[in-house]
């Protein structure tokens, strides 16, 4: 039995099924571990806490990555692409790294963690607050603490956003 | 006047002690406060940790003082032993415990290590998270939020940041606090647990500002229906009423893990994890045209002597001033680590020599570099551990580019000869306010250091200090805290590194009495 003609199904939370292929399919590192254990030509995966919607676009990602090895895109190429992939809204960004993070895929959990990096950077802690509707629950002493650390030589920064 | 209470026992000077009973001390001391209006009163307690109820006897004797408009002036003596006058640690009492070894190693192993204390902080964190699925009610939103993600997903998310925006990342709430904590932006590798809790304690102390000077000991008591609260300073024997001041805490500390266990990687983490943080000048400074600044006593000093070397041209045109210290900032910034060559005859002299009418020449270059010193055999040993760890060396090293590097590594040989430009005030290394100051194998100024190498290292300014050491004391048997003493000078501990005599009476001599609270908080111990 060759790697390459074997299919796997993977079930999403709400029973829908995607037919992705032995190779797409292991980029997954949990999925990869489960089928070792078995020999036959069709597995089904059950993945319960992964909607369809997401599961979607995480085998997009896979199926985007393991052609772009296999024909050898440019490295340009691939990144533009991973740029567009990640053009979505919070909710789905998320949902993603959960999937991600749950069928143990590296390079797409890497490539969210830069995103929301990205969000974060060179913003106040309110505006990180507001952007993922986070609580501040801070004593008052800790906030002002926090306040009066901030010597980061702003005009520098400053500079730097110029430039780019 | 003098009043001495002792097993509960009053006199005055003029009186030979007279044993009396509790309720007679009351009416004793009232007595002789009343007689002698609005002279000091000078009040000796002397207690005995037999009994002790001597803290209540105290504040009952206060209280009357209170009342009576003698409130902050007394002086306690207290019996020879420091660890009686907490109740507590009447345990660590020497009479008790004559026999058992009292060397500095058994202090050290006492120590509670920095791991635990932080485990048990952390736990609490955890709690917060239900704050948070009220706050996702509240807002009505549906879908997964940023804290619904996995906690290694965050971590790494927190990896991506850069120092400053992990900051951010970190200040909004606390579970995303206690999940940055141990992220080290820039780092190769992964920190061992061991060196991650190392990191998080210094972060701790460099962030402590406050603290409540360890001398002074709180009683609160209940007397005759007052309540009064008083501190009473156990070196210089001073009392005060409550609320005092809380003092700056030095920020920094000694750094003494075993050797092997990676001092330097840690070190150089708290580096990174702080990089692009800068120094703050002192409140009272004046900011100088090109970013940096003066304390009041330096433009005091260098006017008097531009004074005596110019005589009358005493005003400089402002522009002038302006123009050459331009020319200075005008330089390439280094981003990340740059590794000034600053041994071995090259350094700061090939600047150009300053003018004796600029002002400018010598202000305070505020700094977000970490200055490290190390002995000359132990560069090689950072610049190998800098290159395995961190990308990016590059070698330069001009003056006003010290300060805006992020790590300068320079030799105790080269602070010693900076003494002698000290005193020409010629000192490149001296005019810059480092963020940080790192002495690797410090304790080499603790007991052998020549004094000039420590007067340098004393004057140098920096936010932070920290003393990097495997063995804080010669590993003799006899090991002395006195070594202690001018790591803790250099480090400015407000309390014990501010003189001599406060250390002798508050760590030299109560050592034998166990009681070192200072070090409790300033070594750390794996």
């Amino acid at each position: 039995m060759t790697e390459k003609g074997r299919i796997v199904k993977m079930v999403s939370q709400d029973q829908e099924e995607f037919e992705v292929e032995y190779g797409v399919a292991t980029m997954s590192t949990l999925i990869a571990n489960v089928l070792q254990d078995v020999s036959e030509e069709t597995t089904t995966v059950p993945i319960p806490n992964v909607n369809a919607q997401v599961l979607a676009k995480v085998i997009e990602y896979c199926r985007y990555h393991y052609e772009a090895k296999r024909i050898d895109q440019s490295e340009e190429d691939i990144e533009r692409w991973n740029k567009d992939f990640m053009k979505v809204d919070n909710k789905t960004l998320f949902n993603i790294l959960i999937a991600a993070s749950f069928l143990d895929i590296a390079d797409l959990l890497d490539l969210g963690c830069k995103t929301v990096a990205g969000m974060i950077k060179d913003k106040s802690v309110e505006q990180i607050r507001e952007l993922f509707c986070i609580e501040g629950d801070f004593t008052e002493e800790q906030e002002a603490k926090m306040r009066e650390e901030n010597n980061w030589g702003s005009e520098m920064s400053q500079e730097n956003n110029a430039a780019q | 006047m003098l009043i001495w209470l002792g097993d509960v026992a009053v006199s005055t000077d003029h009186e030979a002690i007279s044993r009396l009973k509790r309720g007679r001390v009351s009416s004793e001391v009232s007595k002789l406060i009343d007689g002698r209006d609005g002279e000091r009163a000078e009040l000796f307690v002397n207690v005995s940790h037999d009994s002790c109820e001597h803290s209540a006897r105290e504040v009952f004797v206060l209280s009357h003082l209170a009342r009576l408009g003698f409130s902050s002036d007394f002086h306690v003596g207290v019996c020879g032993f420091y660890g009686c006058v907490d109740c507590k640690e009447t345990k660590g009492h020497p009479k008790q415990s004559k026999n058992s070894p009292f060397n500095l190693s058994t202090l050290f192993k006492s120590l509670p290590s920095p791991l635990e204390v932080l485990a048990a902080q952390r736990s609490v964190n955890y709690q917060n998270l239900a704050l948070h699925e009220a706050a996702k009610l509240k807002n009505g939103m549906k879908g997964p939020f940023l804290l619904d993600l996995p906690e290694s997903t965050l971590r790494q998310i927190s990896r991506f940041l850069d120092p400053r925006s992990l900051r951010a990342f970190a200040g909004t709430c606390r579970y995303l606090e206690s999940i940055s904590e141990t992220t080290i932006p820039y780092l190769k590798l992964k920190l061992y647990p061991h060196q991650v809790a190392a990191v998080e304690w210094m972060m701790q102390r460099e962030e402590n500002r406050e603290m409540r000077n360890p001398l002074l000991h709180i009683f609160s008591g209940t007397a005759e229906g007052l309540k009064i609260d008083y501190a009473l300073n156990m070196a210089t024997k001073q009392g005060s009423l409550v609320p005092f001041e809380d003092l700056e805490d030095c920020r920094g500390g000694l750094f003494c893990d075993e050797p092997g266990l990676g001092k330097t990687i840690t070190s150089l983490a708290l580096v990174l994890r702080t990089s692009g943080l800068r120094s703050s000048p002192p409140q009272s400074s004046r900011i100088l045209d090109d970013g940096t600044y003066m304390t009041m006593e330096d433009i005091d000093r260098v006017e008097s002597q531009r004074f005596e070397a110019i005589g009358v041209h005493r005003s400089t045109p402002r522009s002038r001033r302006r123009a050459s210290t331009d020319d200075e900032l005008v330089t390439p910034k280094k981003r990340r680590v740059s590794r000034p060559d600053f041994y071995g005859g090259r350094g700061p002299s090939t600047l150009p020599s300053p003018t004796n009418t600029n002002l400018g020449n010598h202000g305070v270059y505020t700094s977000k570099a970490t200055l490290v010193v190390v002995p000359s055999t132990l560069v090689d040993h950072w610049r190998n551990q800098m290159a395995l760890l961190i990308s990016g060396n590059t070698a330069k090293y001009p003056a006003s580019l010290l300060a805006e590097m992020d790590l300068v590594v320079t030799t105790f040989n080269r602070l010693s000869i900076e003494y002698q430009k000290m005193r020409t005030g010629d000192s490149q290394l001296l005019r810059v306010h480092w963020l940080r100051i790192i002495l690797d194998e410090g304790h080499k100024l603790g007991s052998i250091g020549p004094t000039d190498l420590k007067t340098v290292c004393n004057s140098l300014r920096a936010d932070r200090r920290w003393v990097m050491t495997g063995t804080p004391t010669p590993s003799t048997p006899n090991s002395d805290v006195r070594h202690l003493f001018p790591l803790l000078t250099f480090i400015k501990d407000p309390v014990y590194g501010s003189s001599s005599k406060v250390w002798d009476a508050g760590i030299q001599r109560p050592y034998e009495a166990y009681i070192v609270s200072n070090l409790r908080s300033s070594a750390n111990l794996l």
